[in-house]
């Protein structure tokens, strides 16, 4: 009686329990496709990371940290310290310029930027040049800041090229994290009587700053891992350490390219492919720990 | 008695039209506003008086926010409305003449909103945030400033031993009297509200209307509500508004109980929504 009174009931609600059973199946199977997917996304960066860890940390020492490439040929021995140094001070110095110009360019286009025409214009070549492959940027570092205003292979050149990668993708994150935050602060905030520029410093960075701190690491990420924009406007093939603006450097990723495409020592290819892995994530780690640092009051 | 100034049939008590100026707070005549071209406002009448509280009541749609944002000069930060013609005075000031500085006229006639907002900041700088742009301090310290606005919206006692913690912990009711205290904190010498219990419960809607009962013999409020009831407790004057039309204004007792235009009626009836 009162089973058949469920069963009518389940009738009625999915029509039989035959299409019921299949439609449970049909959802079964639909999360065990999305949970491999998201799997892959979680398999994908450990198996690098753990492979490179595998291969690399035994050659991983305090000595090959601080020391330079020594031994015959050059690099079978020794460190890497003046491409760790190399590369920290090409993103530095890009980060530096690319940095302010992006928040102005952004803020400009999101809070300001009055014709929509200019805005979408701006916009859509800013994305261009995001999408630009990134040895046409070191050929064009090299054309024109070393060859043409004569900054030679240099620190100073090597960190403009990376500011000119960083610049769209910085500006790209800075637009879209302003513009997604509520239009009801700006509404709210405007009535109380203050200009733009208060209410842009006092309240939609910091709701914006999460958005932005992800767009810096996005950013610099992608300078710091690419060999192509240094590879003619600042890297060297050695170099003892000590930096200046118009001397060339040492960076990692054009290092282990050395390394690698002369077959010098693939132990010190891994070793030094490791450190770079491994200086983004503490990187990463550390502007997380901004973003809830920055982020105490930005819910 | 039909004043003059209706073109439409528009109709205004008599105590209201021979109120001396002085008491007129806001007195808007022949307002017309279009969004894109479209009239969202036709020829507008509002009339305000001093230490009264004055209900905008109508249709959703029928252009009550877009009259109270022309009030306060905030209508203007949309790209796509244009005030076509109409006057807008404040205290017998032309609030759109020229040279009139709108940042100064919002500091002055603030306005709440339908859905409060916590900026990102402690509750205390929340409250400091439109003062520490004008420097209205007028030789009170900050932690005084903070204090007597929270008072006045009977918020003092529910957050003063959690000053420093983020705004966007209250509660929504919090928040909204958060929001006014705010705006009280501007030292504004009216008062603008879109709505402002609609986001609430009961209790926090009572608070409300308690705090907007307690400000109007120091400020005039003019509050937009979809609530007729609402209207009916705090208001002293309704103005209806429809299709962007002002059809009526009179004190509220008289337009809830016989209302001349018969649209107003069958509103307020509840023959048509
Ligand atoms: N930013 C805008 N752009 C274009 N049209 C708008 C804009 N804001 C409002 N409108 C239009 O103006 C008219 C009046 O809107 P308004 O918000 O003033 O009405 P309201 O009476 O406050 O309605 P509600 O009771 O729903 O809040 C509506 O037809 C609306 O679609
Ligand atoms: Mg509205």
């Amino acid at each position: 009686m009162h089973d058949a009174a469920a069963k009518s009931l389940s009738a009625n609600v999915t029509g039989s329990s035959e299409t019921y059973r299949a439609s449970l199946l049909r959802d079964r199977l639909w999360r065990a496709a999305l949970w491999f997917c998201g799997f892959i996304g979680f398999l994908l960066p450990v198996a690098i990371i753990g492979y490179l860890i595998i291969e690399g940390l035994r050659f991983v020492s305090w000595q090959f940290l601080t020391d330079y490439p020594k031994g015959s040929p050059l690099g079978t021995e020794g460190g890497i310290w003046p491409a760790v140094e190399g590369s920290l001070a090409l993103a530095s110095i890009g980060l530096l310029v690319a940095f302010p110009l992006a928040l102005g360019g952004g803020l400009y286009l999101s809070e300001y930027g009055r014709s929509q025409r200019f805005n979408k214009i701006v916009r859509f070549l800013v994305e261009c040049l995001a999408a630009v492959p990134s040895i046409i940027f070191g050929l064009f570092g090299y054309a024109f800041l070393v060859v043409f205003l004569k900054f030679g292979i240099s620190l100073i050149a090597g960190g403009l090229v990376l500011a000119l990668i960083m610049f769209p993708i910085l500006l790209i994150a800075v637009q879209e994290s302003l513009r997604s935050v509520d239009e009801a602060y700006r509404e709210m905030g405007l009535s109380l009587g203050v200009t733009r520029f208060y209410l842009v410093r006092r309240v939609l960075l910091r709701k914006a700053w999460r958005g932005i701190v992800a767009g810096i690491v996005l950013a610099v990420g992608h300078a710091v891992g690419s060999a192509a924009p240094v590879l003619f406007t600042a890297s060297v093939y050695f170099s003892k350490g000590g930096l200046g603006l118009d001397r060339p450097v040492m960076t990692l990723p054009t290092h282990l390219y050395n390394l690698v495409s002369e077959a010098i020592s693939f132990d010190q290819a891994f070793g030094t492919a490791l450190i770079l892995i491994a200086g983004l994530l503490i990187f990463n780690a550390s502007a997380m720990l901004l973003r809830r640092l920055g982020g105490g009051f930005t819910q | 008695m039909i004043v003059p100034m209706a073109m439409t049939r528009y109709h205004v008590p008599e105590e209201v039209c021979d109120s001396p100026a002085s008491e007129r707070i806001f007195d808007i005549r022949d307002l017309s506003v279009t969004f894109n071209g479209r009239p969202v406002l036709q020829k507008v009448n509002v009339m305000a008086l001093n230490r009264q509280v004055l209900a905008i009541v109508g249709p959703s749609g029928s252009g009550k926010s877009t009259l109270l944002r022309t009030m306060n000069r905030t209508l203007e930060l949309t790209r796509d409305a244009r005030i076509i013609s109409g006057d807008i005075h404040f205290k017998g000031e032309q609030l759109y003449g020229n040279g009139t500085d709108p940042r100064i006229v919002r500091k002055r006639i603030c306005m709440v909103h339908q859905k409060p907002v916590a900026f990102p900041m402690s509750i205390e700088e929340n409250v400091l945030f439109g003062v520490r742009f004008h420097k209205n301090w007028n030789g009170r310290t900050k932690d005084e400033i903070v204090q007597s606005c929270l008072e006045r919206v009977g918020l003092w006692n529910e957050v003063k031993d959690r000053l420093s913690e983020a705004a966007s912990r209250l509660s929504v009711g919090q928040l909204q009297r958060l929001c006014i205290a705010r705006a009280l904190a501007n030292d504004p010498e009216a008062i603008l509200m879109d709505e402002p219990c609609s986001a609430l419960d009961p209790v926090s809607t009572g608070r409300i209307e308690e705090l907007i009962l307690a400000m109007r013999p120091h400020l005039p409020i003019i509050i937009v509500t979809h609530n007729l009831a609402q209207a009916r407790r705090i208001s002293d004057q309704s103005l209806f508004l429809s299709d962007g039309k002002s059809l009526e204004q009179d004190t509220t007792e008289r337009i809830f109980t016989h209302a001349v235009n018969e649209r107003v009626r069958d509103f307020i009836t509840g023959k048509v929504g």
